[in-house]
């Protein structure tokens, strides 16, 4: 079973199972796709939050804002599709009302994020993302975008800071019999709430877990405390893939946090980190396989 | 991305920083006495001779290494600070950067205070207040994440800017944004693409950041080298396939590799696109395809009946990429 500690409370977090419920604000083109894919899955969607529309969407009630919503349900998380100008409106919003956030949301000024953050600080309260592909513990609920059919219940705890390359692994893994305890995009912006180290913590305590998959990419250096934190605190096997090994210098990646400037972020000083702390690294993404058999 | 040094002294001055005299110049103006600074965006100027007296000789070598050559007054330096705003990523605030020791590397500044933006009130020097205040304001509205001044320069009784440093935050789009790009790169943005020029001979399409990088890692490890790639980004639709086909096939490349993993993407939109550019266009380099995900069976069968083969394996495909690009 899968929890969340608080750092300082003593209150234990679920952080995803099958009870957890959900909101979904943004209920646009994605936002309402999802929405029907997520229920498919098996999650707990309580409650949608739109400005424009009302009534019923894929079976779950519509409201005006989060605090009408949570006057008739009870939520964990909710889940942001809003788009960038509006996110840390929305954010703020549920985080507010005491909800955790998965924010799907590619985009966000870091300067909106960091308040987003600082709000979640104060109340204790959990971001994944912004830009993530979201949460999921397969065959029992999942919070985002992810290909629902790759996944498979399992030992293998995977956190990674690209949505489409955990897929890729993902599908290796599962296509050779090595299913997932839990899969988390922690999002490919320059500023994140939940990190490798939080994950981190949360594998290693998490009795389903048996070994652990990173997969990081240039830019930053979470994967640099990442193999600090191994180092003293994870006595599980991890095993690590880092993508951007041939990308230039300051050409920004796609995400806007996969940039390598100066000599920081390079894939050599995260590779060079990791190795220190005993992880192995696939040279390629199927050696991750190979590494875990 | 990074402003140029003078872009960023323009917004100083606007901001009421003060920043010495000077002009950009295009071509060679010999002015002795003052200095000349190459508008690059590398750090250690200084050492590679892109900092010197605005002699004929001295430009005329800059101009080799770009297009821009600021021309300022010299100061009379009395002493160097270095001082910048930026994010720490680990406490998700704006923090102030200070140092008495101005003027070098930052990875080599000692001493170095590093204090909340929230507490500037606790900043020992209450000179530096004013300017501070000013760069969060410039932060604030042109969404920054580092305002540097190295070195903030003390002459002639006054605190001035000698030089600047500026990253803007890439999720906003400003107008300097697109400037830095390549023509193709922009005719990319503008449909939505994220598109980055690179020097060797093979194109790639895929979507996400990290699938396109790892893409490129497995085409350099079988001995490779890419020509450029192309990210779609979630969900694209047929009409954005044909456009990214016609931005990477520019560039002349020797294949062209195109690595799909669908969630949010359908593959089959991807085929159709794929196929739709082929039928209308002579595309004479061989196309390697690798695709699995959403609706992956229909795109399948689409590519099949024109004669389009599908790898399910990334390695694989990328291997067969290199191959052909070799031919």
């Amino acid at each position: 079973m899968i929890q969340w500690r608080r750092e300082q409370g003593k209150l234990l977090k679920m952080l995803i199972n099958k009870n957890t419920k959900v909101i979904v604000q943004g209920v646009g083109e994605q936002g309402s796709f999802h929405l029907k894919l997520m229920k498919e899955y098996g999650t707990k969607v309580v409650a949608a939050i739109s400005t424009s529309k009302e009534g019923i969407i894929e079976g779950v009630p519509l409201y005006p804002s989060v605090a009408d919503a949570l006057k008739e349900h009870k939520a964990d998380f909710s889940i942001l599709f809003v788009p960038a100008k509006f996110a840390k409106k929305a954010a703020l919003e549920s985080l507010n009302n005491g909800l955790n956030l998965v924010i799907i949301t590619e985009g966000i000024p870091v300067l909106d994020t960091i308040e987003i953050m600082q709000s979640a600080k104060e109340k204790g309260l959990l971001v994944i993302g912004p830009n993530t592909s979201g949460i999921i513990a397969p065959e029992q609920s999942k919070i985002g975008i992810m290909p629902s059919h790759i996944f498979k219940k399992g030992h293998t705890a995977v956190i990674s800071r690209s949505g489409t390359l955990a897929y890729e692994i993902v599908n290796q893994l599962t296509q050779n019999g090595m299913g997932q305890s839990i899969v988390i995009g922690i999002g490919g912006d320059p500023v994140i709430g939940f990190d490798f180290i939080q994950g981190l913590k949360l594998a290693e305590n998490d009795a389903e877990t048996e070994s652990i998959v990173l997969i990081g990419e240039i830019g930053g250096n979470l994967e640099e405390k990442a193999a600090d934190y191994i180092k003293n605190n994870v006595s599980k096997k991890v095993v690590a893939y880092i993508a951007g090994r041939v990308t230039p210098k300051d050409k920004k990646m796609g995400h806007a946090g996969a940039i390598i400037e100066g000599n920081t972020g390079t894939a050599d000083s995260k590779i060079f980190a990791l190795k220190q702390a005993g992880v192995k690294i696939a040279e390629l993404p199927s050696g991750i396989i190979e590494f875990l058999k | 991305m990074k402003l140029k040094e003078y872009q960023g002294k323009e917004l100083f001055r606007k901001y009421g920083i003060a920043v010495p005299e000077g002009k950009v110049i295009t071509g060679v103006q010999e002015e002795p006495s003052k200095i000349a600074k190459a508008q690059t965006l590398s750090g250690k100027r200084g050492k590679s001779g892109l900092i010197a007296p605005a002699t004929r000789e001295n430009i005329e070598m800059m101009l080799k290494h770009c297009s821009e050559v600021l021309v300022e007054e010299r100061l009379a330096i009395e002493k160097e600070y270095y001082l910048a705003l930026t994010i720490d990523k680990e406490e998700k605030e704006i923090i102030i950067l200070f140092s008495e020791e101005g003027g070098i590397e930052v990875e080599s500044v000692k001493n170095i205070l590093k204090l909340p933006y929230k507490r500037l009130n606790e900043f020992p020097d209450k000179k530096f207040a004013e300017i501070i205040e000013s760069m969060h304001r410039l932060m604030a509205d042109y969404n920054a994440l580092l305002v540097e001044i190295n070195p903030l320069a003390f002459a002639g009784n006054r605190l001035i800017a000698a030089d600047s440093k500026i990253i803007l935050d890439d999720n906003v789009k400003h107008p300097e944004y697109k400037q830095a790009l390549t023509s193709l790169e922009q005719e990319a943005e503008n449909s939505g693409l994220s598109y980055v020029e690179l020097d060797g001979s093979i194109a790639i399409i895929g979507n996400g950041a990290g699938l396109v990088m790892a893409t490129l890692d497995v085409i350099s490890h079988f001995g490779g080298k890419t020509a450029n790639f192309l990210d779609l980004g979630g969900g694209a639709s047929t009409e954005k396939m044909e456009k990214a086909m016609d931005i990477v096939l520019k560039k002349s490349p020797a294949s062209l590799f195109i690595n799909i993993f669908g969630g949010i993407t359908r593959c089959d939109k991807i085929a159709e696109g794929l196929v739709n550019y082929k039928a209308r266009n002579n595309v004479r380099i061989p196309i390697i395809v690798r695709m699995i995900g959403t609706n992956e069976d229909a795109a399948k069968q689409l590519l099949a009946k024109n004669g389009i083969e599908v790898y399910d394996s990334m390695e694989e495909g990328a291997r067969k990429a290199v191959e052909n690009a070799d031919k």
